[in-house]
C-alpha cells in the first residue's frame, strides 16, 4: 500500500492540497481529509467512466478507436462554420491552454464555465475593480466574515474548517476571535454556522448594499431590501469598525435578478470600507480549475470568458459569444464541450441546440451531455490519472497529482491530436 | 391546487457528492430531481414528504418529489442544480452570458406525474 | 551563419562601430562559421536587448489583462502562418509580448516581481511568452520570514533567502516598499526608512540592509533589486536619497549592523534602484511636484555600488502595477479610476490602477523630465539602464522614443516647448545638451544591463556569447523608426526577426540562481500554522522550467 501525502483535490474552488490518498495495486482505496464531495470524486473517479472513444450510430453511441473518434471530430469542426468550444472548468491548465490554441485555430467561440457562474462577478470587477486577499491572510487576520448569497456548509465544506471560520490564524486564536455574519434570501446550514443572519429580499441585494453605502457615507437611510435601517447600521457600523473584515459572496448575488449588478454594490461597498478599515472581497469559484480556465484565457487571449475567433485574434463578447447566448440563439454549428456537462446545468432553452447538431464531448464520466453527444473521447481523469496545474478561488497555483494510472490519454493530448489534423 | 413561490435553485453537497458517482444513477436523480419547501407549504398544496409536484417557470415546467426544509421561509422553494432544474431555468441572459436561477417566480401544484428518468428528462 | 560587414557595437568587447564579421554556430558566437550568410553592410549590428525591469507575467499582470478588457480592444493582432494572435495595449498576453519585444530587438527579459506563492503561475505564463530568455525577481521585503530575521538572525535570513529563490525559481531578490506592503495588510504604511513594521519590530532599513548583506554573501549574481518606500509621493527624493546614502559604506558584517566599517570600494555591498523617476520628486504636492533628478544622479555618480533604471514616463494609457498596494491605493484617490488590490498571505501584495499620463499636465510633464534627466546627469552610462517599468509609465513599445529622446537634444526640446512650463521651470532638463551615442545606448540597453544582472554570456557578441544578436537599418534622422523594427534579430543562433516581423516562433530558456538553502524545522512549523498550502506543495517543480538555465552564484 502506497501513501500519497499533501495531495491536491480536485472538486471545489478551495483545492485542500492536504488530502491523503490510500493506493493499492493501482487502485484509489481511501482518501482523508477530504469533505464528501472530495473523497467522493476521488474514491469513484472509476464509477460511471466512459471506457472507450465513442461515436454515434444510427442514433447509438458505439465503441471506435481513438483514431477514428478522433477522425470524426475533426470532421465536425471541419465541415462547421460557426463552431463552440465550451466547458474547461474540471481539468488542468495544459488541457486548456490547448483549448485555447484549437479555438483559435478554426476561428471558432470560446467560452468556459464561469460564465454561468462567477462570469458576472468578473464583468462587475471591469468596472469596478476588487480588493481581494488570498485564504491564507483571511486566516491569519480576519475578525469579520460575512458569507453573502453563498452557503459553503453546502457547497465549499472544508472552506469554513480550513481557510475561515474556525482556524487558527496569526492574529486569530479561532473562531471566538471571529464574527460570522451571513446574508442571505433564506436560512441554510450556513446562516446556522453565523453569529448573525440577515434576510434579505429575493433580488434585491443591490438595494441593501446601496444603503450600506449610503449609510458609510453619512447618509441617513430607512429600511431597504426587507432589512430594517436599524440592522442595516447595526451591520454597516460592525464593517467599519473590524480590524481586517471580508465579504465571501456565490451565486446568490451572480445568478438573481440584476446579474453583475449585484455584485458591482458590493465591491462599491468594499472599496468605500476601506477608507476605514482594511477590507476584501473573494468569489466563492466553484468547480475545481474554473479559476485555471479564466487565468488561462486571460493570458492566452487577454480576455477570461467569452471570446471569438472568427477574425483571427480574440474579441471579447459577454452576451455575444458567451455559450448560453450562442446555443439559446442557436447561433453554433457544432459544439465541442470539454470538462463539464452543459446538457445537464444549462437551461433546456439552451442545452436542446446541443441535440440539434453535431456535438463532440470530451469527459471523463458518462453525464447528461452524453446523451447530446455525437462523438465521445474519454480522457484520463485530471488530478487522479494525470497531473497539471489548477488554481484555487483565490488565484494561488496548485500543483495536481497523478495517483493511478490510466491507459486512457490526457485531455491536453486529446485536443492536441485534433488540433494536428483540424484545418486552419 | 396551485401556488405561488419564489424559487431558488443551487448545489447541495448531497447532489455534488451522488454527481461523483453518476449523474444516471437512481441516487443522484434522488438528491437532484427534489424540491424542497417549508411543510406548511406543503400542507397548502396537499403534498407529503416524496409526493409528486409540479414545478412551473415562464421556461418550462417539471415534475419532481416534494421534500420537507423548514430552514426555508414561507413562500420560498429550492430546488437543486441538475437537469431537473434546468427545464424551468430560462435562457435569456439579457446580454450578460448569465441567466436568472435564483429568485424566479415558480408555481408549484400537486400532480400525479411520475418523476422523469435523466434519459427522458434529456430527450425533451 | 555569419553576419558579415556589420558596423558592430559591442561594448564588453570594446568594439565601438567597428565593421567585421560575427560568426554563429550551435547557438553561439564563434571564432569562424560557415553557412548561411546576412550582408549587414551600412547595418547596425549590436547583442540583443536585456530588458532588466518589467512586469509582463503572473498573477498581477494577468489580473490587469482581465480588468481591462477595453485596453485590449483597441490594439488587436490578427494570427500568421507562424504567429498566435492577440492583443495589446498596456498589458498584452503572452504571444504579443514576446513578439513584440524580439521586434524591438530584446531577446532577455527579466519580470520584475513574483509573489512566490504564485510563482508556478508566473512560471506558465513565463513559457507561453516567445522567444525571449527570462527570469524573475522574487520579492522578499515583506515576507513574513525575512521580516522576522531582519535583525538579529542574519544566517537564518541568508538560508531563507537562498531556500525562497530556489523554491519559486527566482533569479535575483525584489525589494517592494519594504515593511509598506505588511502594514497595508493592516490598512497602513511606512513612510520613513526608521518607520516601524507592525507585529515585527524592524525598519525598512534593517529590512533593507539585511537582505543587501545576505545577496551579497550568498554572491548572487544580481544585487538587491529595489523599489524605494514612499514611490509617487512629492518629495520623496529624500527617501531615495537617504536610501541610496545606506550605500555609501559598506553595511557592515552580520550582526554588525551598528559599525561603520571603513573599507574599500569593493566591500561594499550593491543595490539596483528601479524606476528612480517615481521616486525622484520635489516638491510637496502634485500640484508643484519637480524634478529631483539631479539629487538622484548626484549619488549614482558618487557610489560605484549603486546602478538603476528610470521608469521613463511616456505621454500615453498606462497601467500601473506594483506589489506596492498601499501607493496603488493612494493613486487610486487621487486619479479616481477601478482599483485592483490583492493581498498575499505572508509574502506580498500587489495594486492595479489604469492610468493616463498626459502631455498637458503640468504635474506628467515634470513626470516626464525625470527619467531622462537622469540618465543624462549620470555619467556611467554602465549603471543606468532605459526602461519604462513597463507598464507603469508607458507601454515597453515606446522604448525607441526614449532612445531618440536620449539620443537627440532637439526632440527633448521639441517635448518641452509643446508641453505646459512646468517642464522647463521644474527641471532641469531642458537645460542638458549631452546626447547619447550610439555605443551609449548600446552600453545602456545590452552590455550595462547584462553586466549588471550577472549574465555573462549575454549583452555581448564576443566569441562564447549566446547568438542572441540583433540588428538594425539605422538612421540617426529616423530613431525612434530604426529601433522599432530591427532588420533582424537572431536568438539562439536562428532568425527570429526579419524586417520588424517575426518569422519564426520559439521558446527561450528560464534562467534561475543557482542557490541552495535548507528547510529547518522552524521554517516548517510556521508554515504549517500560517500558510494554506502544504509547505512540500509550495515549491516549484522543474517540470515548469522545460529549458531551465541554472546560473552560479559566487
Amino acid at each position: 500500500m502506497i501513501l500519497k501525502e499533501n495531495v491536491t483535490c480536485m472538486f471545489c474552488g478551495c483545492l485542500c492540497d492536504d488530502l491523503k490518498v490510500e493506493v493499492e495495486n493501482g487502485e484509489i482505496m481511501d482518501v482523508k481529509n477530504a469533505c464528501v464531495n472530495g473523497r467522493s470524486r476521488i474514491l469513484n473517479h472509476n464509477r460511471e467512466r466512459v471506457e472507450n472513444p465513442k461515436v454515434r450510430k444510427d442514433g447509438e453511441l458505439v465503441d471506435v478507436s481513438f483514431d477514428e473518434a478522433i477522425q470524426k471530430a475533426v470532421n465536425i469542426i471541419d465541415d462547421s462554420k460557426f463552431p463552440l468550444i465550451y466547458g474547461l472548468s474540471s481539468t488542468e491548465v495544459d488541457a486548456q491552454r490547448k483549448a485555447v490554441e484549437l479555438a483559435e485555430r478554426i476561428g471558432g467561440t470560446i467560452d468556459n464555465t464561469a460564465s454561468f457562474c462567477h462570469g458576472p462577478s468578473i464583468l462587475a470587477i471591469q468596472s469596478s475593480g476588487a480588493q481581494e486577499a488570498t485564504l491564507g491572510e483571511i486566516r491569519n487576520r480576519a475578525d469579520l466574515l460575512v458569507f453573502w448569497g453563498c452557503n459553503p456548509v453546502e457547497s465549499h465544506m472544508r472552506h469554513p474548517p480550513r481557510y475561515s471560520v474556525t482556524p487558527e490564524g496569526m492574529y486569530i486564536s479561532g473562531r471566538s476571535d471571529r464574527e460570522i455574519v451571513n446574508v442571505d434570501v433564506r436560512e441554510t446550514t450556513t446562516s446556522k454556522m453565523s453569529d448573525k443572519f440577515v434576510k434579505v429580499d429575493p433580488g434585491k441585494d443591490y438595494e441593501l448594499f446601496s444603503a450600506m453605502r449610503a449609510y458609510l457615507k453619512g447618509f441617513d437611510v430607512g429600511d431597504a431590501a426587507g432589512v430594517s435601517s436599524n440592522e442595516i447600521e447595526e451591520l454597516v457600523e460592525k464593517m467599519k469598525n473590524c480590524n481586517f473584515g471580508v465579504i465571501f459572496f456565490g451565486l446568490g448575488l451572480t445568478l438573481s435578478s440584476g446579474i453583475y449588478v449585484n455584485i458591482e454594490g458590493a465591491l462599491d461597498l468594499v472599496r468605500d470600507l476601506n477608507d476605514h478599515t482594511k477590507f476584501a472581497i473573494n468569489p466563492m469559484r466553484g468547480h475545481f480549475n474554473v479559476t485555471g480556465a479564466n487565468a488561462v484565457m486571460s493570458w492566452t487571449t487577454g480576455y477570461p470568458f467569452g471570446v471569438n475567433f472568427s477574425r483571427g485574434y480574440p474579441v471579447y463578447g459577454p452576451g455575444e459569444y458567451t455559450a448560453m447566448d450562442v446555443l439559446v440563439r442557436k447561433e453554433c454549428d457544432s459544439v465541442v464541450v470539454l470538462a463539464s456537462d452543459p446538457g445537464a446545468h444549462f437551461p433546456a432553452s439552451a442545452s436542446s441546440h446541443l441535440k440539434d447538431v453535431p456535438t463532440v464531448l470530451i469527459d471523463p464520466k458518462k453525464n447528461a451531455t452524453t446523451h447530446f453527444a455525437d462523438v465521445v473521447l474519454p480522457p484520463a481523469a485530471a488530478g487522479i490519472e494525470t497531473g497539471g496545474t489548477a488554481y484555487r478561488m483565490d488565484g494561488v497555483p496548485l500543483e495536481l497529482d497523478k495517483l493511478v494510472e490510466s491507459d486512457l490519454p490526457s485531455d491536453r493530448e486529446i485536443l492536441d491530436r485534433i488540433i494536428q489534423k483540424v484545418e486552419v | 391546487m396551485e401556488m405561488d413561490f419564489c424559487l431558488i435553485t443551487g448545489r447541495t453537497s448531497k447532489q455534488g457528492e451522488s454527481r461523483e458517482i453518476g449523474k444516471a444513477t437512481e441516487k443522484y436523480r434522488d438528491n437532484t430531481a427534489i424540491v424542497r419547501l417549508n411543510e406548511d407549504d406543503m400542507e397548502g398544496l396537499g403534498l407529503e414528504e416524496g409526493s409528486s409536484v409540479q414545478v412551473s417557470t415562464e421556461a418550462g415546467s417539471v415534475t419532481v418529489k416534494a421534500r420537507k426544509d423548514n430552514g426555508l421561509g414561507r413562500g420560498v422553494v429550492f430546488m437543486p442544480i441538475g437537469p431537473w432544474a434546468s427545464k424551468v431555468v430560462g435562457g435569456d441572459t439579457c446580454g450578460t452570458g448569465c441567466s436568472h436561477a435564483k429568485g424566479l417566480s415558480a408555481s408549484l401544484s400537486n400532480t400525479d406525474d411520475n418523476v422523469k428518468s435523466l434519459k427522458e428528462i434529456l430527450a425533451g | 551563419m555569419i553576419i558579415k560587414n556589420g558596423t558592430v557595437y559591442d561594448p564588453i568587447n570594446d568594439i565601438d562601430g567597428e565593421k567585421m564579421d560575427i560568426c554563429l554556430k550551435d547557438g553561439r558566437i564563434v571564432e569562424e562559421a560557415e553557412g548561411k550568410e546576412i550582408d549587414a553592410s551600412g547595418l547596425v549590428v549590436m547583442p540583443g536587448g536585456v530588458e532588466i525591469h518589467t512586469h509582463v507575467s503572473g498573477s498581477k499582470v494577468n489580473s490587469a489583462r482581465s480588468l481591462r478588457p477595453e485596453d485590449h480592444r483597441k490594439d488587436v493582432v490578427p494570427k500568421t502562418d507562424i504567429t498566435r494572435s492577440g492583443v495589446g495595449y498596456t498589458v498584452p498576453n503572452t504571444f504579443v509580448t514576446g513578439y513584440r519585444y524580439a521586434r524591438l530587438g530584446y531577446t532577455t527579459m527579466m519580470e520584475a516581481a513574483q509573489a512566490p506563492l504564485g510563482a508556478k503561475h508566473t512560471h506558465e505564463e513565463l513559457n507561453d511568452i516567445p522567444i525571449l530568455d527570462k527570469g524573475v525577481f522574487t520579492v522578499m521585503a515583506n515576507n513574513h520570514f525575512i521580516l522576522k530575521y531582519a535583525n538579529d538572525e542574519p544566517e537564518k535570513l541568508k538560508n531563507y533567502v537562498a531556500w525562497l529563490l530556489k523554491a519559486s525559481k527566482g533569479y535575483a531578490v525584489k525589494l517592494v516598499n519594504p515593511g509598506g506592503v505588511e502594514n497595508w495588510k493592516w490598512g497602513g504604511n511606512v513612510d520613513s526608512l526608521d518607520d516601524n513594521v507592525e507585529n515585527y519590530n524592524v525598519t525598512p532599513r534593517e529590512v533593507i540592509a539585511s537582505l543587501a548583506r545576505a545577496n551579497d554573501e550568498l554572491g548572487l549574481p544580481h544585487p538587491i533589486h529595489l523599489h524605494c518606500n514612499n514611490l509617487g509621493k512629492a518629495g520623496n527624493k529624500e527617501t531615495l536619497v537617504e536610501t541610496a546614502g545606506m550605500f555609501a559604506e559598506s553595511l557592515g558584517s552580520p550582526g554588525n549592523s551598528e559599525t561603520t566599517v571603513e573599507v574599500g570600494e569593493s566591500a561594499k555591498n550593491r543595490v539596483h534602484l528601479t524606476h528612480v523617476q517615481f521616486n525622484a520628486y520635489g516638491g510637496d504636492s502634485f500640484a508643484n511636484l519637480s524634478s529631483g533628478a539631479e539629487d538622484v544622479a548626484d549619488v549614482v555618480n558618487k557610489n560605484e555600488n549603486i546602478s538603476c533604471d528610470l521608469g521613463q514616463v511616456i505621454f500615453d494609457d498606462v497601467t500601473t502595477m506594483t506589489s506596492d498596494g498601499p501607493w496603488q491605493h493612494r493613486l487610486y484617490k487621487l486619479s479616481g479610476k477601478k482599483w485592483n488590490n490583492h493581498d498575499v498571505e505572508m509574502e506580498a501584495g500587489s495594486g492595479i490602477v489604469p492610468y493616463t499620463f498626459r502631455s498637458n499636465n503640468p504635474a506628467n510633464a515634470v513626470q516626464w523630465t525625470i527619467g531622462l534627466e537622469v540618465a543624462l546627469l549620470v555619467e556611467d552610462p554602465w549603471r543606468v539602464y532605459p526602461t519604462t517599468d513597463h507598464p507603469n509609465a508607458g507601454p515597453f513599445y515606446h522604448y525607441p522614443k526614449m532612445f531618440a529622446w536620449l539620443m537627440n537634444k532637439d526632440l527633448r526640446d521639441e517635448v518641452i516647448e509643446n508641453g505646459p512650463s512646468s517642464a522647463s521651470s521644474r527641471s532641469g532638463l531642458g537645460s542638458i545638451d549631452r546626447e547619447y551615442s550610439l555605443y551609449e545606448i548600446a552600453i545602456a540597453t545590452r552590455a550595462g544591463p547584462a553586466k549588471r544582472l550577472g549574465l555573462k554570456n549575454k549583452g555581448h557578441i564576443g566569441v562564447g556569447a549566446d547568438a542572441d544578436i540583433a540588428i538594425y537599418d539605422f538612421d540617426e534622422d529616423n530613431i525612434e523608426e530604426s529601433f522599432s523594427r530591427a532588420k533582424y534579430v537572431i536568438k539562439d543562433g536562428e532568425i527570429v526577426v526579419k524586417d520588424g516581423k517575426v518569422v519564426k516562433d520559439t521558446r527561450g530558456k528560464t534562467i534561475c540562481a543557482d542557490v541552495q538553502g535548507e528547510v529547518t524545522d522552524e521554517m516548517r512549523d510556521e508554515f504549517s500554522k500560517y500558510y494554506t498550502v502544504k509547505m512540500d506543495n509550495y515549491p516549484v517543480n522543474d517540470s515548469y522550467v522545460p529549458r531551465e538555465e541554472l546560473i552560479k552564484c559566487g
